[in-house]
């Protein structure tokens, strides 16, 4: 389509020396953490003389410090991540289909408030939650911190559901209704499967934000045996900061499901960030 | 994958069909009979989680309260105390600063690289997946591989020594001059791919013969970008620049992991300082007066931003 000019040459070349800066610290990143602790880490750029992986077992059986290992706290990130896309889907899901589909000004008036709520940090309604979390005894459980994400992502989910249900067109929705189908009949086994590309773009936005956050976690399970991922790197790098090569050993193991993860859904996970472009 | 196929050819049928007849989504008969308590779960969870506890937080911000006792009635006491405090206005100063450097790099920066890649290269992808990737992991991760690498005896200074600029070398996090520009640096490193993204797809959307009438009609590639190309990107601007507003105001992880608010509170920012003041110092009302007023500058930035557009507009 494009011919292939030596301006295309030069930004291709320009592309790549600005690609230095992320792969330097790629580089640095395992060239630590394989460096063994006889090498003195940080002061050499050179690769390791003798590569070793025994910063990634030592790492892996120290962290968290006393509250939380890797293992468990990959464990709850995990269950945490999945539940909260799960409850969120079934719950945003048929709030965007009804407030896209009533086009009274109570949809409008309910629509808004998400909107609202979209925008609203929540540092300020932190404090009150945290208390009433406290005082329920949810803070510091799986289920508390499941119940908090869930909501906080609520706004961004129904926001993405009603925007699409608006676009799709009722024809099918119409046809069932002839056939005598119930309304939840309709949502669930015509409406939804159609807008399967939303909930795909959720789940990519929703799930990344909870594995990848720290804030609500350190707050809500920090210092307990129910931490996820982040607060147990938060902890691990607190207990042994000097120690660069275990640091990154630490972190590396951090990464690594993400990365798969993108690895295997690219296009997904491409697809959901730009999605909010077309919502 | 049959299925999926079968509910793509669906949903390209039924979108003709609106074509033909005009007919929306709202106006149709089935529209009448979707049940409210469709919204019910989302909006409760919505309610209990974010909005009645802001409600309340914009209450406790009126109040002396330690989270154990009855809260006491201060009126505007807790935002007077957070001006007077002598870390108070610089609090305040530091996010701004971290606001407007960080929106304006990382658009810039990713409309740059958009910009770069946005036509036939041989390695297009390959460029386009390594910087992107950064976006997809843990801000907190992310920093602590920086703070390894701006280490007074990390990665940066040994090279920088040997280049011959052992000059330039200095501890980056631990000095006030370059600890704020450092966290800015490191946010736009990890969130520039995400931008870029965002203006790939806005320059899909500008059509190849517009530009080529405009190349034909003799406009160099600065007229080019300046009036045809800027224009019809301001869309993806938008999204842009609200991403990244709303995201720096907030800003907690990078700066704990940074340098947690240091050195002497020079990189404190309004996201860390309501965490320290609720959860290390337990004054809650206080810390609820601060964040009242976070969301303060979030609005007034966001209306600011949609004046701005307006005005563009007309």
């Amino acid at each position: 389509m494009h011919r292939y000019t030596r301006w295309s040459a030069f930004r291709e070349i320009s592309l790549w020396i600005a690609a230095v800066p992320v792969l330097a610290p790629m580089y640095f990143v395992i060239t630590t953490a394989l460096r063994p602790p006889g090498e003195t880490a940080g002061s050499s750029l050179a690769p390791p003389a003798r590569p070793t992986v025994g910063n990634f077992s030592q790492a892996w059986g120290q962290a968290g410090g006393d509250t939380v290992s890797f293992g468990q706290a990959l464990l709850n990130s995990t269950l945490t991540t999945v539940m909260v896309v799960a409850l969120l889907v079934a719950a945003a899901a048929p709030a965007g289909y009804a407030l896209a589909r009533r086009g009274s000004r109570l949809s409008g008036l309910i629509s808004s408030l998400f909107t609202l709520a979209l925008i609203l940090p929540i540092q300020l309604g932190l404090i009150p939650l945290y208390v009433f979390m406290v005082e329920t005894g949810l803070a510091g459980t799986l289920a508390g911190l499941v119940l908090v994400y869930t909501g906080l992502q609520m706004p961004l989910a129904v926001f993405l559901y009603t925007g699409f249900f608006r676009a799709l067109p009722t024809a099918y929705e119409e046809a069932a209704l002839v056939d005598g189908a119930s309304p939840i009949r309709i949502f669930a086994q015509v409406a939804l499967p159609l807008v399967r590309p939303v909930t795909v773009v959720v789940a990519v936005l929703t799930g990344l934000f909870v594995w990848n956050d720290f804030f609500i976690a350190v707050v809500f399970v920090g210092d307990t045996d129910k931490a996820t991922l982040p607060v147990a790197v938060y902890s691990f790098v607190g207990q042994f900061s000097t120690n660069w090569s275990l640091v990154l050993a630490g972190a590396t193991i951090a990464l690594v499901p993400v990365l798969l993860l993108y690895a295997f859904m690219q296009r997904s996970i491409t697809q959901g960030f730009t999605s909010t472009l077309h919502g | 994958m049959v299925t999926s196929v079968r509910r793509r050819e669906a949903l390209r049928e039924a979108t003709a069909w609106v074509r033909r007849t005009g007919e929306t989504g709202r106006a149709a008969a089935s529209a009448r009979r979707v049940p409210w308590i469709f919204v019910a779960p989302a909006a409760a969870l919505c309610s209990a989680v974010l909005l009645i506890p802001s409600l309340l937080g914009a209450f406790y911000a009126f109040t002396e309260w330690d989270g154990l006792t009855a809260p006491k009635w201060v009126g505007l006491g807790n935002f007077a105390e957070f001006f007077t405090r002598p870390e108070g206005t610089g609090v305040l100063a530091h996010t701004l600063v971290i606001v407007v450097c960080y929106v304006v790099g990382v658009n810039a920066v990713g409309l740059g690289l958009a910009l770069g890649l946005e036509r036939a290269l041989r390695t297009r992808n390959v460029l386009r997946t390594l910087f992107f990737v950064p976006a997809v992991v843990s801000p907190l991760v992310v920093a602590y591989v920086w703070k390894f690498i701006l280490d007074t005896h990390g990665p940066l200074n040994t090279a920088l020594e040997a280049l011959g600029l052992g000059a330039v070398a200095q501890p980056w996090l631990a000095k006030p001059e370059t600890a704020l520009p450092a966290i800015i640096g490191v946010m736009v490193w990890q969130f520039s791919g995400y931008h870029m993204l965002i203006y790939l797809a806005g320059l899909q959307g500008i059509q190849a013969e517009t530009r080529e009438a405009a190349m034909v009609d003799g406009a160099g590639s600065w007229l080019l970008f300046r009036h045809i190309i800027l224009p019809q990107l301001r869309p993806a601007i938008t999204i842009g620049v609200a991403l990244s507003t709303i995201i720096s105001f907030t800003l907690f992880d990078q700066v704990m992991a940074l340098t947690g608010g240091g050195p002497s509170g020079k990189t404190e920012t309004l996201g860390t300082y309501v965490y320290k003041q609720a959860f290390v110092n337990g004054q809650y009302g206080y810390s609820a007066a601060v964040a009242l007023l976070l969301v303060g500058v979030v609005c007034v930035a966001a209306a600011g931003q949609l004046r701005a557009l307006r005005r563009e507009d007309s």
